[in-house]
């Protein structure tokens, strides 16, 4: 089976840290990766591609040295392999003109403003991830125990993969 | 007045009252007033001529938009009031009132208007007399005019003098203004700073005590159980260091490779752990009880905590010294200091600008000289701004210090796009901004006054396009040694 990596981005280690640390209950079924500059991502990503695996989330951060985080993630949404990622801002201090830049043109799915709670946060990704299941297809039995069980239920039941009869 | 026709206008009274003399049918009423009386109200219908013996009449006409009287003109003897009226049959224009005791001959002027219409004579004599008076009025009335030009040309010159006075108040004002928010801000910076040094100093203090004390209490020989294993994971998280990203990803591809059983997220916390730590955990590693692990990862976790409180507290503490530096207020004296340390304090106050931009500093040794720290941390505040401003993201900024000579240089450079060479001149001027939005520095004040900084400090600043691109700011001050 396809691995669905969780890519988290930010230039700060305690950030990153804390970002895993945050959401490792989901990380024996989403591995999470972790990257700490827009180039670092590439890379990440070019190795996601190679192995063959999908790219479900990416929580990037917005001010970074070298490429903004809302670059990366248009950068990203142009791929056609990551169309259907999910794509989450965590940051302090994307502006109004990058966070519209970041809807428009990045397909931006959420907006997380630092400092950010735990449990939010790991509620925001289990949402997310949801989402990506449900918008790519996939047979949704292995994830239920760790995401939105009853949405998924919904979904397998409106498209017949378990039927009544 | 025309003072030099009083002869003329003196022989025109004689030569009317002979014709007066003459023709006796007028019979002209000898008229007295006061000075003050009023003899013509304006506006008012006028039946008669007068024609001035003696005294001064002035002739007033009301404003409309202030409701004064204004004087028009002045009359002497041989000038005649009442002519305009008289002749067009209209209302008088002007007001006249006697300005000394008067003595005026008063002619009816349907008697008069005959005696015109029937005596050639009188006619001949009555026209010359009309138009010596009103080319005399009408001279009056050209310098009158001369004057007026000459006295608006003067008040536009005031006027425009006063503009410019207003511009250079408002400019001094909003200087002022400026300096005056920037010195509240440091103020304030100096204060914040304080209050959050006091809480730092105990985090940090805390910190160090517990990893010194932690791994010692753990591994006190006394206790029933033995913790070193404990102690020695602890202490490896107090001494791990901060690894890359690509790093913790590389070190989780060879664990994982290594120990195929293990769970991606035990992986992880495994990750950071050094060889040498990881070799004492060997068998735990390999061994079926995860708790075991579990513990033993905790307790390196433990120390990896203490290690990030240490450093970021640290963070917090060099912050904290910088603002403090940075807004202090006796920076507002003249001191000795070494330049570069304002540098390094703006720096770091700027450092999150400053994030997105590969920063090149060359700051040579340089000799410490007399200055007004504030104000020199402004000047580098506003030229660090400013660079940051003009650079795109990813860009470059240099900056220099160096000593040639007496002096000491200082550049800022940027890799943005650089200055016109039009407005190279201008840019030092107040109010002048590139600048389309309004930041917190969008006053356009920032070059003017980084300008006046240096010049009281005897120093220079000048702007030019960098070799390779991008604007090249040098400040030049002289070492002052008292």
């Amino acid at each position: 089976m396809k691995k669905i990596y969780i890519l988290c981005v930010d230039d700060e280690p305690e950030v990153l840290d804390a970002v895993q640390r945050n959401i490792a209950d989901i990380e024996d079924t989403f591995p999470i990766i972790t990257a700490e500059s827009a180039d670092d991502a590439r890379k990440v990503i070019e190795q996601i591609k190679s192995e063959g695996n999908d790219l479900g989330l990416i929580l990037c951060d917005h001010v970074m040295p070298g490429d903004h985080g809302v670059d990366l993630l248009i950068e990203i949404g142009n791929q056609p392999e990551f169309t259907q990622t999910r794509k989450v801002l965590l940051t302090g201090q994307a502006g109004l003109d990058a966070t519209v830049k970041a809807v428009n043109k990045g397909q931006l799915n959420h907006y997380i403003a630092k400092p950010w709670g735990a449990e939010e946060l790991m509620q925001i990704v289990k949402d997310q991830l949801t989402e990506y299941i449900i918008k790519t297809n996939q047979n949704p039995i292995p994830y239920m125990a760790m995401l939105d069980a009853a949405k998924l239920s919904e979904y397998i039941y409106k498209n017949g993969i378990l039927s009544d009869e | 007045m025309n003072k030099s026709t009083d002869n003329d206008e003196l022989a025109q009274v004689q030569k009317i009252g002979n014709l007066m003399a003459r023709f006796k049918d007028l019979q002209p009423e000898t008229m007295r007033f006061k000075a003050g009386s009023t003899i013509l109200i304006e506006g008012d219908a006028n039946e008669c001529v007068y024609v001035i013996v003696s005294g001064t009449v002035d002739m007033l006409k009301q404003s409309k938009e202030t409701a004064h009287n204004m004087q028009i003109d002045t009359f002497g003897a041989g000038d005649l009031i009442g002519l305009t009226s008289f002749w067009t049959k209209q209302p008088s224009f002007l007001a006249s009132k006697a300005q000394t005791a008067v003595t005026c001959l008063r002619f009816n002027a349907s008697d008069f208007e005959k005696l015109v219409n029937t005596d050639a004579v009188f006619r001949e004599a009555i026209h010359q007399l009309f138009i010596s008076n009103l080319s005399g009025r009408y001279r009056r009335m050209i310098s009158l005019n001369v004057k007026v030009a000459e006295l608006s040309e003067k008040l536009e010159n005031e006027h425009q003098q006063l503009k410019e006075a207003m511009t250079e108040l408002k400019q001094t004002r909003n200087r002022l203004v400026h300096q005056e928010k920037l010195a509240t801000l440091g103020q304030l910076i100096a204060g914040i700073a304080h209050e959050i040094n006091n809480p730092c100093a105990a985090l940090m203090q805390g910190v160090d005590r517990l990893s010194n004390s932690l791994p010692t209490l753990l591994s006190i020989d006394a206790t029933s159980d033995n913790f070193e294993l404990e102690a020695q994971l602890l202490q490896a998280g107090i001494d791990c260091p901060y690894w890359s990203a690509e790093e913790i990803r590389r070190r989780m591809d060879d664990i994982g490779k290594q120990y195929p059983e293990l769970k991606r997220s035990l992986v992880r916390r495994i990750s950071p752990i050094t060889s040498e730590a990881l070799a004492l955990i060997e068998s735990e590693l390999r061994s079926k009880n995860p708790d075991r692990l579990q513990q033993l990862l905790d307790c390196f976790e433990i120390g990896t905590a203490l290690r990030s409180t240490r450093i970021a507290s640290s963070r917090i503490q060099a912050l904290v010294v910088s603002l403090k530096n940075y807004g202090k207020q006796d920076q507002e004296e003249w001191q000795l200091l070494d330049l570069r340390d304002g540098l390094r304090d703006t720096l770091t106050v700027l450092s999150n600008q400053l994030k997105q931009y590969t920063l090149d500093l060359k700051l040579n040794p340089i000799e410490p000289t007399y200055c007004i720290g504030g104000e020199m941390n402004q000047v580098w505040t506003n030229l660090i701004i400013n660079a940051c401003q003009a650079t795109p993201c990813g860009g470059q900024i240099h900056i220099s210090t160096e000593q040639d000579n007496r002096e000491l240089v200082i550049t800022v450079t940027d890799s943005g796009t650089g200055i016109k060479e039009a407005l190279i001149e201008k840019i030092f001027e107040a109010n002048f901004t590139t600048k389309k939005t309004k930041s917190s520095f969008g006053l356009g004040l920032g070059l003017a006054i980084s300008k006046e900084i240096i010049e009281k400090h005897g120093g220079s600043i000048a702007a030019t396009n960098a070799p390779l691109g991008g604007a090249r700011f040098t400040v030049r001050i002289p070492v002052e040694k008292a």
